[in-house]
């Protein structure tokens, strides 16, 4: 992985005379800069923490309000808000794409994602990541992940709990077993 | 869950490239006279947290991805028993208790990966802000890299009643308890650092005392639930939601905020508004408080979390009034994060145009000119020749000396050794 535009020192004239036009595409989206990949995992991140936090505003209605009903609910979900009550089940699914986004797509890619590539080839003096492909990469498949769990948010037979798996065949009896024990 | 499965996999994909990135920019990259002593805190935190991800988040993929193998295509990785009396069982189903050992083991190192990064930010921000050194930076990587290592061998203080031994158990208790050392280290060095500090105030460091401040009391409930005689009861009540949201969520999200205040003209070249980021923050510390903290006493009555609704037992009719108002501190919270929402995003484009060095920093990323540029720097890349906190150094003209100015330049301030 030694790129040799991103060498220790050397005086760099390639990249003096080389501020060439960029499209849309190449400096927005496929960047391999650095810098636009922290912002990119940044804004990401927000727009994903406001959809987590949008989901812990539902849950707190029902919890606060348990015999309450929220008309506006059948507005932002459909059916999962039916007459104004939260589905049970979508509670679940609720609560566990609450955790899921805020700790891994938030915290740890968000985090990481925007400081780490921000601030780490900036503060040790470096020209860019170690591999700028690498990093574009990494920061399109926390994208995916992104799209996919927002699917799966949406698909409301996802049972997770943050420690317990209940699938829907045998797996629910089999855990009350092991509590049990 | 398979759409949570795939998502996962492909999100430690993401997080394994990074880290593998990260961790080989900072020690191959670095400008010279940039040892590993004189790197920002920042930098020391990120590449612990990317060594911990590239150690750990390969675990759960392997659990996500057997699991999926387990759902969708017949196998049976979660099955502890394949046959009973002789009578294969069918292969649907699985023992919990295998996931859950391959999920904590990344579990718990991944509380770190999140909060490590954010106590960087952390201290890079407070020691600027303060105008002072960083107390203790040597212990604060010492105990970075401690607090990493035990990382990995406390995932079963989760656990503890899963009907795991009960001495394995005790074993996590120790373990556990000992994590408290090294995060002793960093509360104190951050309480020392701001000790008698002039605190230049800014969004920035409100928000990184307030990180400092839930990682003291959800850390003080952390040594109650890694104790598994006291876990016992309080396990999967909202105690435990109390403790992982402050300690965890609050005090990491925090840390992020003050990483984006501080960031930002770096990022952006321009500045956030300050009055609103004053408003976002004392709106933000009273919910997150008064969202988490009445929690730990409905826990402590025995409210289980996970329930759809707590009005099917008699005993828990009094806890209906606390709820509401968590649920009402809650909404105040989701509303307060608008104003962030909306600051961030004016400020990008009409906010007021950034210095080059707004915080008077010492660190190599404010040498660089506020309009990005390809490579960062225009012509050579800066040499350093001291440690990134010279604030305040006694003798010298101004309270801080940036990383690239050589001893031979401060001839007043230059302690022993320095020259």
């Amino acid at each position: 992985m030694s790129d040799h535009t991103h060498g220790h020192t050397g005086t760099h004239e390639a990249h003096d005379h080389h501020e060439h036009h960029q499209s849309f595409w190449s400096k927005y989206v496929f960047s391999t800069d650095h810098k636009m990949i922290s912002k990119q995992f940044l804004v990401t991140a927000i727009v994903m923490a406001l959809l987590a936090m949008f989901m812990s505003v539902i849950f707190r209605l029902q919890l606060g309000w348990p015999d309450h009903k929220f008309p506006i609910l059948e507005k932002f979900i459909g059916s999962w808000g039916k007459g104004g009550k939260l589905d049970p089940n979508f509670y679940l699914a609720l609560v566990t794409i609450h955790g899921t986004i805020m700790v891994f797509f938030v915290l740890t890619g968000g985090l990481s994602g925007t400081f780490s590539n921000l601030l780490i080839p900036l503060q040790v003096g470096a020209r860019d990541m170690a591999s700028g492909f690498l990093n574009m990469l990494s920061y399109w498949f926390f994208f995916a992940s992104c799209m996919v769990m927002t699917a799966a948010a949406g698909y409301a037979r996802l049972r997770i709990g943050n420690d317990v798996v209940v699938g829907e065949h045998g797996l629910v009896h089999r855990f009350s077993i092991a509590r049990r024990n | 869950m398979t759409l949570w499965l795939v998502s996962m996999v492909l999100f430690i994909g993401s997080a394994l490239l990074g880290g593998i990135n990260y961790v080989v920019t900072v020690l191959n990259l670095r400008t010279k006279g940039m040892s590993m002593t004189r790197l920002p805190l920042t930098v020391w935190a990120f590449t612990i947290t990317a060594i911990l991800g590239i150690l750990s988040f390969p675990v759960l993929f392997a659990a996500a991805l057997l699991l999926l193998f387990d759902r969708s295509f017949g196998t049976s990785f979660y099955l502890s028993d394949i046959y009973i009396n002789g009578a294969p069982l069918h292969y649907s189903g699985g023992s919990p208790i295998l996931f859950q050992h391959l999920f904590w083991f990344l579990g718990h190192p991944e509380v770190y990966i999140v909060l490590l990064p954010a106590l960087g930010l952390a201290s890079e921000i407070i020691s600027t802000q303060s105008r002072k050194p960083i107390f203790g930076y040597k212990a604060m990587i010492g105990s970075m890299l401690v607090i990493a290592f035990l990382s990995f061998v406390v995932w079963g203080h989760h656990m503890f009643i899963t009907g795991m031994n009960p001495f394995l158990g005790s074993v996590f208790v120790f373990t556990t308890l000992l994590v408290a050392i090294p995060s002793a280290v960093k509360v104190f060095n951050y309480l020392a650092t701001l000790w008698k500090a002039n605190i230049v105030y800014s969004p920035a460091i409100l928000f990184a005392i307030g990180l400092v401040s839930f990682f003291i009391s959800g850390g003080l409930t952390g040594i109650i639930l890694g104790d598994s005689a006291l876990d016992i009861n309080v396990h999967d009540t909202y105690f435990v939601v109390a403790h992982f949201h402050i300690v965890m969520g609050s005090s990491a999200i925090f840390g992020m905020f003050a990483g984006i205040y501080h960031w930002f003209p770096r990022m952006f070249g321009r500045m956030m508004n300050r009055k609103l980021g004053y408003l976002h923050f004392w709106l933000t510390i009273l919910s997150v408080y008064g969202t988490f903290f009445p929690m730990h006493f409905i826990g402590l009555a025995g409210v289980p979390r996970r329930y759809y609704a707590n009005t099917a037992y008699e005993g828990f009719s009094g806890i209906i009034n606390i709820n509401s108002l968590i649920s009402v501190f809650a909404i105040l919270g989701a509303f307060a994060q608008l104003i962030f929402v909306i600051n961030f995003f004016y400020s990008m484009y009409r906010g007021k145009k950034a210095v080059q060095n707004p915080w008077k920093s010492n660190t190599l990323e404010w040498t660089a000119p506020v309009e990005h540029v390809h490579g960062n720097w225009p012509g050579e890349i800066p040499t350093v020749y001291r440690w990134p906190y010279d604030y305040g150094k006694p003798g010298a003209e101004d309270d801080f000396i940036p990383q690239t100015v050589p001893y031979s330049q401060t001839k007043s301030s230059n302690l022993e050794g320095e020259e």
